[in-house]
């Protein structure tokens, strides 16, 4: 098996995808207790949904970037095939 | 043998505590019987001399309480049954033996007796117990007929001991803590209560010799029993009154042998409705060939439910689940809409399910039976009875008994008013 570098510049794009997905997470509770009338308490409640969430939203930008730059890469081989 | 763990001693010690401390107001107000344990800092050197009449199962089951009762001794057993009398001799090996339970009422160092004989034998047994000048705790039912019931009450009354029944719910710590969350008006208005006792077995001991039938079996026999109107609805129909603070002023019913068609003369099924002076209704069910809803006293108030053998109570209105989850249980729901093959796969509903609340915070432990039997013996020492205890047990008595006779006459049965006390909403025509 083939080691794997991962570069500090990945690392920290990786974090700064994290960091965007716990926002978004935290603005899918703020719109849900607003539009639910539910108590501002729930921001602090809710913190182990607002994480769940972080993580699943995370995965799924991994999932998307991930088949587009499958895509791209594949792309790019067959135009520099040609 | 029912054990206590230590973590049962401490919960007891606990909530004994608890009684004494603030608060305990409310907790008398429910239950004014506890009052009994005021002084019990102060017994600890004294002892009281208990004897045991019937030491069958519920009479060793007692004696293995007061057994550990330091404040108990069990001086002397009564049975007719050598097994019964070997098997209370393995919980208490000095006591004397008595084969008539005249004799051991003769023993003037005996201070008290527990009779814990077939229901058909608790009415002479206790009467004469007050004669001879002992205190009484006799197990439930009290008597064979709603007559009987009042003559041991009136004996009681009239002789000054002390007197208890094995009501063991009045000292069960969630009924307690629960009555008084009741009172308080937290539930609401209640207007119904539904309680039932589902079983699924024939009821049957094992009899050695055919000859011993009605001896162990006597609860399928209506020379001796009243069957699951005395052995079970007594229990349940005391916690309804208690949660209402009345007696209900009449019973009707059905009763009938549906399933164990086996020679036994006392119902397997039956059904009896309890209706209050202003039309609230208490029902009492019970089928021993189907044990799915198992035993429960239902208390339906306008703001919440008890069910108090499972230690739980909930609310009508629930809090909604989190915001987050009824978003996502929205987009889930609309998703899945559009799908017409695909159901949901996570339903944040069942967050919202009422699981309701622990009474006691914690899954039940104990019964009440070791607590009514520390009270009985502290009332002995203190010589002392309870407020209400008496009458408690004699309205149970009497409920039950009222809703046998309503199931064998199949017509609607008052309560007679020559059997009445000066208790809650009745009068009595003799006080
Ligand atoms: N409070 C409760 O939760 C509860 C539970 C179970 C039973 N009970 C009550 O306890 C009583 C006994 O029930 P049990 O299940 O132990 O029955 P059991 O048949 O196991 O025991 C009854 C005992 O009484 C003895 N006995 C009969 N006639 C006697 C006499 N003349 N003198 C002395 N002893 C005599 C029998 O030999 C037997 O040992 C019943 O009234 C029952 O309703 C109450």
């Amino acid at each position: 098996m083939k080691d794997t570098v991962l570069t500090a510049r990945r690392k920290k794009r990786e974090l700064l995808w994290l960091a965007g997905a716990f926002l978004l997470a935290n603005a899918i509770n703020i719109y849900a207790i607003v539009s639910y009338h539910s108590p501002a308490s729930e921001l602090l409640t809710s913190f182990f949904y607002v994480l769940t969430a972080t993580v699943v939203i995370y995965l799924l930008t991994l999932l998307v970037r991930g088949c587009v730059g499958l895509i791209a890469g594949t792309v790019r081989a067959i135009i520099r095939k040609r | 043998m029912n054990d206590l763990t230590e973590k049962e001693k401490i919960d007891r010690r606990r909530f004994l505590k608890e009684l004494g401390a603030a608060g305990a107001t409310g907790l008398l107000l429910a239950s004014p019987w506890l009052s009994v344990f005021a002084r019990a800092g102060e017994t600890h050197r004294e002892r009281c001399r208990i004897g045991v009449i019937g030491t069958g199962s519920r009479g060793c089951f007692l004696m293995g309480f007061m057994a550990r009762n330091p404040k108990v001794e069990l001086a002397a057993i009564c049975d007719i049954y050598q097994p019964s009398i070997d098997a209370a001799l393995g919980i208490a090996p000095k006591a004397r033996v008595y084969k008539d339970y005249r004799q051991l009422l003769d023993d003037r160092t005996i201070d008290a007796v527990v009779i814990a004989t077939p229901l058909d034998r608790h009415h002479r047994m206790a009467v004469d117990a007050f004669d001879a000048g002992k205190d009484v705790y006799c197990e439930k039912t009290l008597g064979y007929t709603i007559e009987e019931c009042y003559d041991i009450y009136w004996h009681y009354r009239n002789s000054g001991r002390i007197f208890f029944s094995g009501q063991q719910r009045l000292f069960d710590p969630r009924y307690i803590k629960v009555m008084e969350m009741i009172h308080s008006g937290m539930f609401g208005e209640i207007n119904a209560v539904r309680t039932f006792w589902y079983r699924n077995n024939d009821w049957r001991r094992k009899v050695e010799d055919p000859k011993l039938e009605r001896h162990i079996n006597w609860r399928l026999y209506r020379e001796y029993s009243k069957g699951l109107m005395t052995e079970l609805a007594c229990h349940q129909l005391q916690v309804g009154s208690w949660a209402l603070q009345e007696i209900p002023d009449r019973v009707m019913g059905h009763g009938a042998i549906t399933h164990w068609k086996d020679g036994r003369e006392v119902y397997d099924n039956v059904h009896c409705m309890y209706v209050f002076g202003n039309g609230v209704k208490m029902t009492f069910d019970s089928v021993i060939s189907n044990k799915f809803y198992g035993l429960e006293e239902q208390i339906l108030g306008t703001l919440g439910t008890v069910e108090p053998e499972k230690g739980k109570y909930y609310f009508e209105e629930i809090p909604p689940a989190p915001a987050f989850l009824q978003l996502v249980n929205k987009w889930e729901n609309r998703l899945f809409d559009a799908i017409p093959f695909a159901g949901t796969s996570w339903a944040p509903e069942t967050a919202n399910e009422n699981t309701g609340e622990f009474i006691l915070g914690e899954r039940p432990k104990t019964d009440g039976t070791s607590l009514a039997l520390e009270a009985f013996a502290e009332a002995v020492i203190t010589r002392r009875q309870p407020e209400r205890i008496a009458e408690e047990g004699y309205y149970a008595s009497a409920l039950c008994l009222l809703g046998d006779q309503a199931l064998q006459e199949e017509r609607t049965v008052y309560f007679p008013d020559e059997f009445k006390l000066d208790y809650l909403n009745h009068k009595s025509p003799k006080q």
